[in-house]
């Protein structure tokens, strides 16, 4: 069975494709409109699917959608009428936007791809997002808990997965929605809602939780253990430019204006949302194992890119076993609508396949291994060729922060092997260098740790069942103080890493690489970014790959076996 | 040709020379000017090639510049005829609004109204289209320019004469990259796409224009509707309860056929 499953029209659209229970490509369309984030319907990243698969449009059997239209329609509609007269201006707007496109998409879909109208289906937003969590999962049953910000009415959800089985067991409703909360919040800090959320948990690092009470009267648990928001100091109306009501000004004074400096009072607020959201999250994990009685845990939605909450439920949940997909947003989300279509009409006989992604950063990649083209640059010729990644290595211990690109992008949020910078993390400013040679002006980013995996629990704490989370790294452990004395440049200010392990078998040239710069500077460990300048995205091919070196301040470049750059002499 | 220039000539001194004429003829020229720039910022997200960027990055700059050019002298042309011009922001509330105030790559993603020209023609499609239009635009400003000296009218001149220098600008860059490529063994494809935006200009502007009034139409419409048939249920459903907090069932739906 062939399936396509496709996300769009909030952040983050993607395509992916599911052969036969197994995901065999999968693309963000940013990737092809070079809008970071973009919410359009994802036709390029759709056809680079199929091309990839060898298919045209008539050959798949389902192509599916993230969530239900009109059911999501129908609450832009109630969400306008209950605002009146407010929301005047955002209804035009957003019912505009619908009867302009949306509420014809499926005749779109099928026009575009080629595919009969008949073969087109609607997932439920929560269940995509459960499927995307469940389905690549090692376990034969397992909770699944989704906290995300919007679907059509819910905001999280509690699911179960048997065998080939997913079922949602209960939801939130809006305006309940943590996801959300975390983006009015986001909003008031001056970032953009929804796009910069992670940034609010890195700015927590630098923070006291000295407003944990007053955000917590704004998200009181619910009695039954859901989520409750006080909607009187929201606005999650949906188009609505502002997140947040004069309520909640009136509690927090007046919103840092964007590309003001930041102030203590800023990163206090970020800490306290950070510790209620996570307690909040906690309490959603316990009713989970509760109403499931299961000991393994499936989580998804946008908090599950919080690396702060997905630690907490690791070290302080109920569940024995974590899994994480890779990519747990709306992109990763039409995976699981495409997962779920095949288990739900295919072979039901059939023993559950699972869907190969998720366990080691390789597996992960495959996805997308046949949608970079690496080109040849004959009017650029480099300094170096047939060398591996070690000819980096002399930047890298002159204190230069490099990159390094290779064969095919991930299909996840962060790349973690494919599109890497990299610099030694030693020096105390290790971390703003890098970050600084990506353009990026916010010096609280928090950078990943790269580690042998073999070694990892010599430089960290490692809780049970933390390494294949540490693989896809989705964590920040604390460091031992021998990593701390080595790498004070990598140490989170609360005295953790986000770490990234790296598996000989995974990875070899990155697990080489890191031997080698350990066996020079007694620390196997490199400080390590997403290749990804400021409002740009990930680069594509190589051509992309050095107009971004051109543009950063890094010192040198290798893609596949070709350097660039200027090399420091040993 | 000689006595159809002359003519265009008669006419545009004219129009110069009357105020209320030559007042909208400016804040047309603004609108359009900002429209191509607009557009040429989409396009700008759109390229890959360093050096067309580059190109389009400073023409879009140029662009919008221009329309800034047009709107103060407009200003100026109105208070000299004791008249107030609306701000920028009252001009876009407009019925014909082209955006809704949606940025540009927005309007774009949702398809309800593309803005971005580039991703409907493609990359030498678009250049080829900049290329007839700037060439021509260049043309009618030197026309301009000679009219408005002729109709003492120095300012207006010396601002088309400026412009015009940029046009001659633009109309280079582009011809050098359309000469690259058919240098790339693509003449074909350039030429037919030459061809196609000389035919197509006049299609083009009246289609634009025609979508650009529809979407503002339906902005204008639906906004009426909210203001009176939804009145009613509005306040009704401010009589509801909100929203419950904590878990509920979830909302029984159709199935993977349906769309609620």
């Amino acid at each position: 069975m062939r399936v396509l499953g496709i996300s769009a029209f909030h952040q983050d659209s993607a395509a992916a494709l599911v052969v036969d229970g197994e995901p065999v490509a999968a693309a963000q369309e940013d990737l092809f409109s070079k809008t970071p984030l973009d919410a359009s319907l994802p036709l390029r990243a759709a056809r680079a699917c199929l091309e990839r698969a060898g298919l045209s449009g008539p050959e798949l059997d389902r192509v599916v959608f993230y969530e239900k239209p009109l059911k999501r329609f129908e609450r832009t509609l109630v969400d306008s009428l209950r605002a009146f007269p407010r929301g005047g201006r955002s209804f035009a707007r957003e019912v505009g936007r619908w009867l302009g496109d949306r509420l014809w998409l499926k005749g779109r879909l099928a026009d575009e791809l080629g595919v009969s109208p008949r073969k087109v289906a609607f997932v439920d937003h929560m269940l995509a997002h459960a499927a995307c969590a469940y389905y690549p999962s090692p376990f034969a049953q397992a909770a699944v808990l989704v906290v995300d910000d919007l679907g059509e009415w819910a905001t999280s959800a509690v699911a179960h997965g048997r065998g080939r089985e997913l079922s949602v067991l209960r939801e939130t409703h809006l305006p309940h929605s943590l996801g959300l909360a975390v983006s009015a919040f986001t909003q008031f800090l001056g970032f953009d809602p929804g796009v910069d959320d992670g940034l609010l948990a890195d700015l927590a690092l630098r923070g006291k939780p000295r407003f944990a009470r007053e955000v917590a009267e704004l998200l009181p648990p619910a009695e039954d253990g859901g989520t409750r928001v006080a909607g009187e100091h929201f606005n999650f109306c949906e188009g609505a430019p502002q997140l947040y009501g004069e309520r909640f000004v009136e509690c927090f004074g007046e919103p840092r204006v964007p590309g003001s400096p930041l102030r203590t009072r800023d990163a206090d607020l970020a800490a306290s949302v950070q510790e209620v959201v996570t307690e909040r999250v906690l309490e959603l994990a316990r009713g989970a194992r509760e109403l499931t009685g299961c000991d393994d845990l499936c989580f998804g939605g946008v908090m599950a890119r919080n690396r702060g909450v997905v630690t907490a439920l690791l070290e302080h949940g109920p569940f024995q076993t974590l899994y994480v997909p890779p990519e747990p947003c709306d992109a990763g989300a039409a995976l699981g609508a495409a997962l779920y279509v095949h288990h739900a009409e295919g072979d039901a006989d059939g023993e559950l396949e699972r869907a190969s992604l998720g366990h080691g950063p390789c597996e992960a990649l495959r996805l997308g291994e046949a949608l970079t083209t690496l080109t040849d640059l004959d009017e650029r010729p480099p300094q170096a060729t047939g060398q591996g990644p070690e000819a980096l290595l002399p930047d890298l211990l002159a204190g230069h922060p490099v990159a390094w690109v290779r064969g095919a992008l991930e299909f996840a949020s962060e790349s973690l092997t494919r599109r890497l910078a990299l610099a030694d993390p030693a020096p105390a400013d290790a971390r703003g260098r890098l970050l600084g040679a990506l353009q990026r002006s916010e010096s609280f980013l928090a950078c990943r740790v790269a580690l042998p995996a073999e070694s990892l629990g010599q430089w960290v704490e490692l809780p049970q069942g933390s390494l294949p989370l540490a693989r896809l790294a989705q964590l920040q452990l604390r460091a031992r103080p021998a990593l701390a004395d080595a790498a004070p440049g990598a140490v989170l200010p609360d005295g953790r890493v986000w770490v990234q392990a790296v598996d000989a078998q995974d990875d070899p040239e990155l697990h080489d690489l890191l031997l080698r710069f350990g066996a020079q500077r007694g620390l196997p460990a490199l400080l390590v970014a997403t290749l990804r300048l400021r409002g740009s995205v990930v680069p594509r091919s190589d051509h992309e790959a050095l107009e971004a070196f051109d543009r950063s301040g890094l010192g040198a470049i290798q893609v596949e076996d070709r350097l660039y750059g200027t090399p420091v002499p040993v | 040709m000689f006595s159809t220039h002359w003519l265009e000539h008669r006419r545009y001194r004219a129009l110069w020379a009357d105020p209320h004429r030559s007042l909208l003829t400016l804040e047309s020229f603004a609108e359009t000017e900002e429209d191509g720039g607009k557009d040429l910022v989409a396009a700008g997200k759109r390229i890959t090639d360093a050096e067309i960027l580059g190109h389009l990055q400073r023409h879009a700059a140029d662009e919008l510049r221009h329309a800034r050019m047009f709107r103060e002298r407009a200003a100026e042309v109105a208070a000299a005829q004791g008249r107030h011009l609306g701000t920028k922001d009252e001009e876009m509330g407009r019925a014909y609004d082209l955006s809704g105030r949606r940025a540009p790559e927005e309007v774009n993603s949702h398809g309800f109204f593309q803005a971005g020209l580039f991703d409907e023609m493609g990359e030498v499609g678009y250049i080829a289209m900049v290329h007839v239009a700037e060439k021509r635009a260049a043309q009618i400003f030197e026309r301009h320019a000679r009219a408005a000296r002729a109709a003492q009218d120095p300012q207006t001149a010396e601002i088309f004469s400026s412009i015009l220098r940029d046009e001659k600008y633009h109309v280079a860059w582009t011809g050098t990259v359309l000469e690259r490529w058919r240098g790339e063994g693509r003449a074909a494809e350039v030429d037919r796409a030459e061809s196609r935006a000389r035919r197509g200009r006049l299609m083009d502007a009246w289609r634009r224009v025609g979508l650009r009034s529809a979407s503002g139409f339906a902005h204008v419409m639906l906004a009426a509707a909210f203001w009176t048939v939804l009145a009613p249920f509005g306040l009704l459903a401010r009589l509801q309860r909100p929203a419950a907090a904590g878990w509920r069932e979830p909302r029984a739906g159709g199935g993977l056929d349906s769309q609620y």
